[in-house]
Protein backbone atom coordinates (compact mmCIF):
# COMPACT_ATOMS: atom_id res chain seq x y z
CA UNK A 1 0.00 0.00 0.00
CA UNK A 2 2.73 2.41 0.91
CA UNK A 3 4.38 2.27 -2.45
CA UNK A 4 1.21 3.22 -4.23
CA UNK A 5 0.54 6.09 -1.91
CA UNK A 6 4.03 7.41 -2.39
CA UNK A 7 3.88 7.12 -6.10
CA UNK A 8 0.68 8.65 -7.20
CA UNK A 9 -1.30 9.80 -4.23
CA UNK A 10 -3.49 7.46 -2.26
CA UNK A 11 -5.88 5.10 -3.99
CA UNK A 12 -8.71 7.02 -2.50
CA UNK A 13 -7.47 10.13 -4.15
CA UNK A 14 -7.16 8.44 -7.49
CA UNK A 15 -10.62 7.06 -7.44
CA UNK A 16 -12.17 10.20 -6.13
CA UNK A 17 -10.88 12.01 -9.16
CA UNK A 18 -11.82 9.34 -11.69
CA UNK A 19 -15.06 8.06 -10.29
CA UNK A 20 -16.55 11.23 -8.93
CA UNK A 21 -18.28 10.57 -5.63
CA UNK A 22 -16.28 9.86 -2.55
CA UNK A 23 -18.97 7.94 -0.74
CA UNK A 24 -19.22 5.33 -3.45
CA UNK A 25 -15.54 4.66 -3.23
CA UNK A 26 -15.73 4.32 0.52
CA UNK A 27 -17.98 1.35 0.12
CA UNK A 28 -15.11 -0.67 -1.20
CA UNK A 29 -15.58 -4.25 0.00
CA UNK A 30 -13.05 -5.95 2.24
CA UNK A 31 -12.28 -8.60 -0.33
CA UNK A 32 -10.88 -6.14 -2.78
CA UNK A 33 -8.87 -4.44 -0.05
CA UNK A 34 -7.27 -7.71 0.94
CA UNK A 35 -6.37 -8.63 -2.61
CA UNK A 36 -4.89 -5.26 -3.28
CA UNK A 37 -2.60 -5.35 -0.27
CA UNK A 38 -1.59 -8.87 -1.08
CA UNK A 39 -0.67 -8.02 -4.62
CA UNK A 40 1.39 -5.03 -3.71
CA UNK A 41 3.10 -6.81 -0.85
CA UNK A 42 4.35 -9.38 -3.31
CA UNK A 43 5.53 -6.87 -5.83
CA UNK A 44 9.24 -6.84 -6.33
CA UNK A 45 10.18 -3.80 -8.34
CA UNK A 46 9.17 -0.28 -9.06
CA UNK A 47 8.04 -1.32 -12.53
CA UNK A 48 5.83 -4.05 -11.19
CA UNK A 49 4.23 -1.74 -8.67
CA UNK A 50 3.56 0.83 -11.37
CA UNK A 51 2.14 -1.85 -13.58
CA UNK A 52 -0.17 -3.23 -10.94
CA UNK A 53 -1.22 0.26 -10.01
CA UNK A 54 -2.22 1.02 -13.58
CA UNK A 55 -3.94 -2.30 -13.88
CA UNK A 56 -6.02 -1.74 -10.75
CA UNK A 57 -6.78 1.80 -11.78
CA UNK A 58 -8.02 0.74 -15.20
CA UNK A 59 -10.26 -1.85 -13.62
CA UNK A 60 -11.71 0.70 -11.25
CA UNK A 61 -12.30 3.27 -13.94
CA UNK A 62 -13.92 0.60 -16.02
CA UNK A 63 -16.12 -0.36 -13.10
CA UNK A 64 -17.18 3.16 -12.36
CA UNK A 65 -17.97 3.75 -16.04
CA UNK A 66 -20.18 0.71 -16.00
CA UNK A 67 -21.95 1.76 -12.83
CA UNK A 68 -20.86 -1.45 -11.26
CA UNK A 69 -19.56 0.10 -8.09
CA UNK A 70 -22.61 -0.95 -6.17
CA UNK A 71 -22.10 -4.59 -6.91
CA UNK A 72 -19.64 -5.67 -4.30
CA UNK A 73 -19.24 -9.09 -5.75
CA UNK A 74 -18.34 -7.90 -9.21
CA UNK A 75 -16.08 -5.30 -7.71
CA UNK A 76 -14.18 -7.75 -5.57
CA UNK A 77 -14.02 -10.33 -8.29
CA UNK A 78 -12.68 -8.01 -10.94
CA UNK A 79 -9.93 -6.69 -8.74
CA UNK A 80 -8.89 -10.16 -7.72
CA UNK A 81 -8.81 -11.30 -11.31
CA UNK A 82 -6.54 -8.44 -12.12
CA UNK A 83 -4.20 -9.07 -9.21
CA UNK A 84 -4.13 -12.80 -9.79
CA UNK A 85 -3.17 -12.31 -13.36
CA UNK A 86 -0.49 -9.90 -12.34
CA UNK A 87 0.97 -12.20 -9.74
CA UNK A 88 1.05 -15.46 -11.58
CA UNK A 89 2.26 -14.65 -15.04
CA UNK A 90 4.95 -12.68 -16.70
CA UNK A 91 3.91 -9.87 -18.94
CA UNK A 92 3.71 -11.78 -22.18
CA UNK A 93 1.56 -14.54 -20.77
CA UNK A 94 -0.55 -11.93 -19.07
CA UNK A 95 -1.16 -10.17 -22.34
CA UNK A 96 -2.04 -13.44 -23.95
CA UNK A 97 -4.44 -14.18 -21.13
CA UNK A 98 -6.08 -10.82 -21.71
CA UNK A 99 -6.42 -11.50 -25.41
CA UNK A 100 -7.76 -14.92 -24.67
CA UNK A 101 -10.24 -13.51 -22.23
CA UNK A 102 -11.56 -10.94 -24.65
CA UNK A 103 -11.79 -13.43 -27.49
CA UNK A 104 -13.18 -16.44 -25.79
CA UNK A 105 -15.19 -15.23 -22.87
CA UNK A 106 -18.69 -14.76 -24.10
CA UNK A 107 -17.65 -12.96 -27.25
CA UNK A 108 -15.67 -10.37 -25.34
CA UNK A 109 -15.85 -6.86 -26.71
CA UNK A 110 -16.50 -8.08 -30.21
CA UNK A 111 -20.01 -9.28 -29.69
CA UNK A 112 -22.13 -9.10 -32.85
CA UNK A 113 -24.88 -6.49 -33.08
CA UNK A 114 -28.51 -7.64 -33.32
CA UNK A 115 -30.84 -6.27 -35.97
CA UNK A 116 -33.45 -3.80 -34.84
CA UNK A 117 -37.00 -4.93 -34.18
CA UNK A 118 -38.60 -2.81 -36.86
CA UNK A 119 -36.34 -4.28 -39.51
CA UNK A 120 -37.07 -7.80 -38.33
CA UNK A 121 -40.82 -7.20 -38.31
CA UNK A 122 -40.66 -5.68 -41.78
CA UNK A 123 -39.25 -8.82 -43.38
CA UNK A 124 -41.30 -10.64 -46.01
CA UNK A 125 -43.01 -13.61 -44.40
CA UNK A 126 -44.69 -16.40 -46.34
CA UNK A 127 -46.39 -19.63 -45.46
CA UNK A 128 -44.56 -22.57 -46.97
CA UNK A 129 -46.94 -23.95 -49.59
CA UNK A 130 -45.28 -26.89 -51.24
CA UNK A 131 -42.38 -29.02 -50.24
CA UNK A 132 -39.38 -27.32 -51.63
CA UNK A 133 -36.18 -28.94 -52.56
CA UNK A 134 -34.13 -26.47 -50.61
CA UNK A 135 -32.98 -26.35 -47.02
CA UNK A 136 -32.89 -23.66 -44.42
CA UNK A 137 -29.18 -22.98 -43.94
CA UNK A 138 -29.63 -22.39 -40.23
CA UNK A 139 -31.32 -25.61 -39.08
CA UNK A 140 -30.32 -27.51 -42.25
CA UNK A 141 -33.85 -28.89 -42.52
CA UNK A 142 -36.00 -28.73 -45.65
CA UNK A 143 -38.74 -26.22 -46.17
CA UNK A 144 -41.44 -28.73 -45.46
CA UNK A 145 -45.12 -27.85 -45.55
CA UNK A 146 -45.87 -30.57 -43.02
CA UNK A 147 -43.67 -29.21 -40.29
CA UNK A 148 -46.07 -27.70 -37.80
CA UNK A 149 -43.54 -25.56 -35.98
CA UNK A 150 -41.84 -24.32 -39.14
CA UNK A 151 -44.69 -23.33 -41.42
CA UNK A 152 -43.39 -19.91 -42.31
CA UNK A 153 -40.34 -18.82 -44.16
CA UNK A 154 -38.84 -15.37 -44.29
CA UNK A 155 -37.15 -13.78 -47.27
CA UNK A 156 -34.35 -11.37 -46.50
CA UNK A 157 -33.85 -8.28 -48.71
CA UNK A 158 -30.95 -10.18 -50.30
CA UNK A 159 -33.51 -12.87 -51.32
CA UNK A 160 -32.08 -15.55 -49.06
CA UNK A 161 -34.77 -17.61 -47.39
CA UNK A 162 -34.86 -19.17 -43.94
CA UNK A 163 -37.42 -20.63 -41.58
CA UNK A 164 -39.01 -17.77 -39.78
CA UNK A 165 -38.11 -19.01 -36.31
CA UNK A 166 -34.52 -19.71 -37.39
CA UNK A 167 -33.76 -16.35 -38.97
CA UNK A 168 -35.45 -14.38 -36.21
CA UNK A 169 -33.36 -16.02 -33.55
CA UNK A 170 -30.27 -15.37 -35.63
CA UNK A 171 -31.12 -11.71 -36.24
CA UNK A 172 -31.50 -11.25 -32.51
CA UNK A 173 -27.88 -12.28 -32.28
CA UNK A 174 -26.46 -10.69 -35.40
CA UNK A 175 -27.93 -8.33 -38.00
CA UNK A 176 -26.27 -9.87 -41.05
CA UNK A 177 -27.61 -12.48 -43.45
CA UNK A 178 -26.04 -15.83 -42.53
CA UNK A 179 -25.31 -16.54 -46.18
CA UNK A 180 -24.12 -13.27 -47.70
CA UNK A 181 -23.69 -10.86 -44.76
CA UNK A 182 -26.28 -8.45 -46.13
CA UNK A 183 -26.78 -6.02 -43.26
CA UNK A 184 -30.14 -5.24 -41.73
CA UNK A 185 -30.42 -2.03 -39.69
CA UNK A 186 -29.11 -2.53 -36.16
CA UNK A 187 -30.64 -1.55 -32.85
CA UNK A 188 -30.31 2.16 -32.46
CA UNK A 189 -30.54 2.88 -36.19
CA UNK A 190 -34.17 3.81 -35.68
CA UNK A 191 -36.72 3.70 -32.91
CA UNK A 192 -38.81 0.60 -32.69
CA UNK B 1 -28.25 -28.09 -21.02
CA UNK B 2 -27.37 -25.24 -18.75
CA UNK B 3 -24.24 -27.02 -17.59
CA UNK B 4 -22.86 -26.92 -21.08
CA UNK B 5 -21.64 -23.46 -21.83
CA UNK B 6 -24.05 -21.79 -19.51
CA UNK B 7 -22.51 -18.45 -20.29
CA UNK B 8 -23.37 -18.84 -23.95
CA UNK B 9 -27.11 -18.80 -23.53
CA UNK B 10 -27.27 -15.70 -21.40
CA UNK B 11 -28.07 -13.21 -24.09
CA UNK B 12 -30.27 -15.11 -26.47
CA UNK B 13 -33.59 -13.34 -26.75
CA UNK B 14 -36.71 -15.38 -27.01
CA UNK B 15 -39.01 -15.33 -29.97
CA UNK B 16 -42.67 -16.00 -30.47
CA UNK B 17 -44.12 -18.13 -33.26
CA UNK B 18 -45.91 -15.18 -34.77
CA UNK B 19 -42.61 -13.53 -35.50
CA UNK B 20 -43.15 -10.87 -32.93
CA UNK B 21 -40.18 -11.24 -30.68
CA UNK B 22 -40.82 -10.86 -26.99
CA UNK B 23 -38.00 -8.43 -26.68
CA UNK B 24 -36.55 -7.23 -23.46
CA UNK B 25 -33.57 -5.04 -23.05
CA UNK B 26 -31.28 -7.70 -21.67
CA UNK B 27 -33.13 -10.91 -22.30
CA UNK B 28 -33.03 -13.57 -19.60
CA UNK B 29 -31.77 -17.06 -20.25
CA UNK B 30 -33.87 -18.66 -22.89
CA UNK B 31 -35.25 -22.14 -22.68
CA UNK B 32 -33.00 -23.66 -25.29
CA UNK B 33 -34.44 -26.03 -27.81
CA UNK B 34 -32.01 -28.89 -27.27
CA UNK B 35 -33.86 -31.06 -29.71
CA UNK B 36 -33.16 -28.78 -32.64
CA UNK B 37 -29.48 -28.51 -31.71
CA UNK B 38 -29.23 -32.29 -31.62
CA UNK B 39 -30.96 -32.51 -34.97
CA UNK B 40 -28.62 -30.03 -36.53
CA UNK B 41 -25.51 -31.74 -35.14
CA UNK B 42 -26.70 -35.11 -36.38
CA UNK B 43 -27.40 -33.64 -39.77
CA UNK B 44 -23.89 -32.15 -39.85
CA UNK B 45 -22.35 -35.45 -38.89
CA UNK B 46 -24.16 -37.16 -41.73
CA UNK B 47 -23.09 -34.69 -44.37
CA UNK B 48 -19.53 -34.56 -43.05
CA UNK B 49 -19.26 -38.32 -43.37
CA UNK B 50 -20.81 -38.27 -46.83
CA UNK B 51 -18.71 -35.41 -48.16
CA UNK B 52 -15.38 -37.18 -47.75
CA UNK B 53 -13.33 -34.03 -47.82
CA UNK B 54 -9.70 -34.97 -47.88
CA UNK B 55 -7.65 -33.84 -44.93
CA UNK B 56 -10.44 -33.12 -42.47
CA UNK B 57 -12.60 -35.27 -40.25
CA UNK B 58 -14.63 -34.95 -37.08
CA UNK B 59 -16.71 -37.13 -34.83
CA UNK B 60 -18.64 -36.64 -31.60
CA UNK B 61 -17.24 -37.97 -28.37
CA UNK B 62 -18.76 -41.20 -27.21
CA UNK B 63 -20.97 -39.83 -24.49
CA UNK B 64 -21.68 -36.29 -25.57
CA UNK B 65 -22.73 -35.08 -28.99
CA UNK B 66 -21.97 -31.50 -27.90
CA UNK B 67 -18.26 -32.30 -27.82
CA UNK B 68 -16.50 -33.35 -30.99
CA UNK B 69 -12.96 -34.28 -31.86
CA UNK B 70 -11.70 -33.08 -35.21
CA UNK B 71 -8.62 -33.79 -37.27
CA UNK B 72 -6.91 -31.57 -39.80
CA UNK B 73 -4.06 -32.51 -42.09
CA UNK B 74 -1.60 -29.81 -43.05
CA UNK B 75 -2.10 -29.05 -46.74
CA UNK B 76 0.46 -30.10 -49.29
CA UNK B 77 2.85 -27.43 -50.49
CA UNK B 78 2.73 -25.72 -47.12
CA UNK B 79 5.12 -25.88 -44.17
CA UNK B 80 2.48 -27.98 -42.42
CA UNK B 81 2.54 -30.72 -45.05
CA UNK B 82 2.62 -34.17 -43.49
CA UNK B 83 1.43 -33.04 -40.07
CA UNK B 84 -1.88 -33.90 -38.46
CA UNK B 85 -3.64 -31.88 -35.79
CA UNK B 86 -6.32 -32.87 -33.34
CA UNK B 87 -8.91 -30.31 -32.36
CA UNK B 88 -11.62 -30.15 -29.73
CA UNK B 89 -14.96 -28.61 -30.71
CA UNK B 90 -17.47 -27.79 -28.04
CA UNK B 91 -20.93 -26.69 -29.11
CA UNK B 92 -23.01 -24.27 -27.06
CA UNK B 93 -26.60 -25.08 -26.21
CA UNK B 94 -27.72 -22.37 -28.63
CA UNK B 95 -25.67 -23.60 -31.56
CA UNK B 96 -25.68 -22.61 -34.44
CA UNK B 97 -26.61 -19.14 -33.24
CA UNK B 98 -23.35 -19.04 -31.34
CA UNK B 99 -20.12 -20.56 -32.64
CA UNK B 100 -18.58 -23.66 -31.13
CA UNK B 101 -15.40 -23.26 -29.11
CA UNK B 102 -12.58 -24.75 -31.10
CA UNK B 103 -9.11 -25.48 -29.76
CA UNK B 104 -6.04 -27.28 -30.99
CA UNK B 105 -5.25 -30.31 -28.87
CA UNK B 106 -2.06 -31.01 -30.75
CA UNK B 107 0.55 -28.30 -30.26
CA UNK B 108 0.63 -26.09 -33.33
CA UNK B 109 3.34 -23.56 -34.08
CA UNK B 110 1.28 -20.99 -35.89
CA UNK B 111 0.93 -17.19 -35.74
CA UNK B 112 -2.78 -17.41 -34.93
CA UNK B 113 -2.65 -20.23 -32.40
CA UNK B 114 -1.49 -19.63 -28.85
CA UNK B 115 0.29 -21.95 -26.46
CA UNK B 116 -3.03 -23.12 -25.06
CA UNK B 117 -4.32 -24.14 -28.48
CA UNK B 118 -6.71 -21.20 -28.76
CA UNK B 119 -7.29 -20.08 -32.32
CA UNK B 120 -7.69 -16.50 -33.44
CA UNK B 121 -10.01 -16.82 -36.41
CA UNK B 122 -12.73 -14.29 -37.09
CA UNK B 123 -15.38 -16.79 -38.15
CA UNK B 124 -15.11 -18.42 -34.73
CA UNK B 125 -15.75 -15.07 -33.09
CA UNK B 126 -17.48 -11.96 -34.39
CA UNK B 127 -17.75 -13.17 -37.99
CA UNK B 128 -19.54 -16.35 -37.04
CA UNK B 129 -22.59 -17.16 -39.14
CA UNK B 130 -25.28 -19.71 -38.34
CA UNK B 131 -24.81 -21.04 -41.86
CA UNK B 132 -21.29 -22.23 -41.04
CA UNK B 133 -20.84 -25.78 -39.88
CA UNK B 134 -18.16 -28.16 -38.68
CA UNK B 135 -17.04 -28.78 -42.23
CA UNK B 136 -16.54 -25.12 -43.09
CA UNK B 137 -14.84 -24.52 -39.73
CA UNK B 138 -12.34 -27.30 -40.28
CA UNK B 139 -11.70 -26.22 -43.87
CA UNK B 140 -11.18 -22.65 -42.68
CA UNK B 141 -8.70 -23.72 -40.03
CA UNK B 142 -6.94 -25.89 -42.57
CA UNK B 143 -6.51 -22.94 -44.89
CA UNK B 144 -5.55 -20.70 -41.97
CA UNK B 145 -2.58 -23.00 -41.40
CA UNK B 146 -1.13 -22.15 -44.79
CA UNK B 147 -2.33 -18.56 -44.86
CA UNK B 148 -1.84 -17.06 -41.41
CA UNK B 149 -2.76 -13.54 -40.48
CA UNK B 150 0.62 -12.29 -39.32
CA UNK B 151 -0.54 -8.77 -38.56
CA UNK B 152 -2.38 -9.67 -35.34
CA UNK B 153 -0.64 -12.77 -34.07
CA UNK B 154 -1.20 -14.73 -30.88
CA UNK B 155 2.22 -16.30 -31.36
CA UNK B 156 4.55 -13.43 -32.19
CA UNK B 157 7.55 -15.70 -32.64
CA UNK B 158 5.74 -17.69 -35.30
CA UNK B 159 4.57 -14.52 -37.01
CA UNK B 160 8.10 -13.13 -37.14
CA UNK B 161 9.47 -16.36 -38.56
CA UNK B 162 6.75 -16.85 -41.18
CA UNK B 163 8.69 -15.00 -43.89
CA UNK B 164 11.46 -17.58 -43.61
CA UNK B 165 9.62 -20.71 -44.69
CA UNK B 166 12.63 -22.98 -44.45
CA UNK B 167 13.31 -22.08 -40.82
CA UNK B 168 9.59 -22.13 -40.13
CA UNK B 169 9.31 -25.71 -41.31
CA UNK B 170 12.01 -26.66 -38.83
CA UNK B 171 10.04 -25.07 -36.01
CA UNK B 172 6.87 -26.86 -37.12
CA UNK B 173 8.73 -30.15 -36.90
CA UNK B 174 10.29 -29.22 -33.58
CA UNK B 175 6.94 -28.31 -32.01
CA UNK B 176 5.02 -31.14 -33.60
CA UNK B 177 4.01 -33.82 -31.15
CA UNK B 178 1.49 -36.08 -32.84
CA UNK B 179 -1.00 -37.62 -30.49
CA UNK B 180 -0.70 -41.33 -29.97
CA UNK B 181 -4.42 -41.79 -29.60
Amino acid sequence: MKKIEGENGSEEGEIKREGGERKRWNRKPERAQGSLSLGIGEARSFYEVKHLQQCVKDELIDLSDNNNLDHDYVYGFRIETCVDRYMEYDEEVMMRAAVEQSLFENGGGRRPTPANEAAIKGLERLMIKDNEDTNCSICLEEFDVNKEEKRFKVTMPCKHEFHESCIIQWLHTNHVCPLCRYQLPVMGDSKE
Amino acid sequence: MSTINGSYSDNTPSTTPAGLPAKQNVAPVKAVDTQSVLKRLQSELMSLMMSGDPGISAFPEEDNIFNWKGTIHGSNETVFEGTEYKLALSFPADYPFKPPKVKFETGCFHPNVDVFGNICLDILQDKWSSAYDVRTILLSIQSLLGEPNTSSPLNTQAAALWSNQEEYRKMVEKHYKPSTA
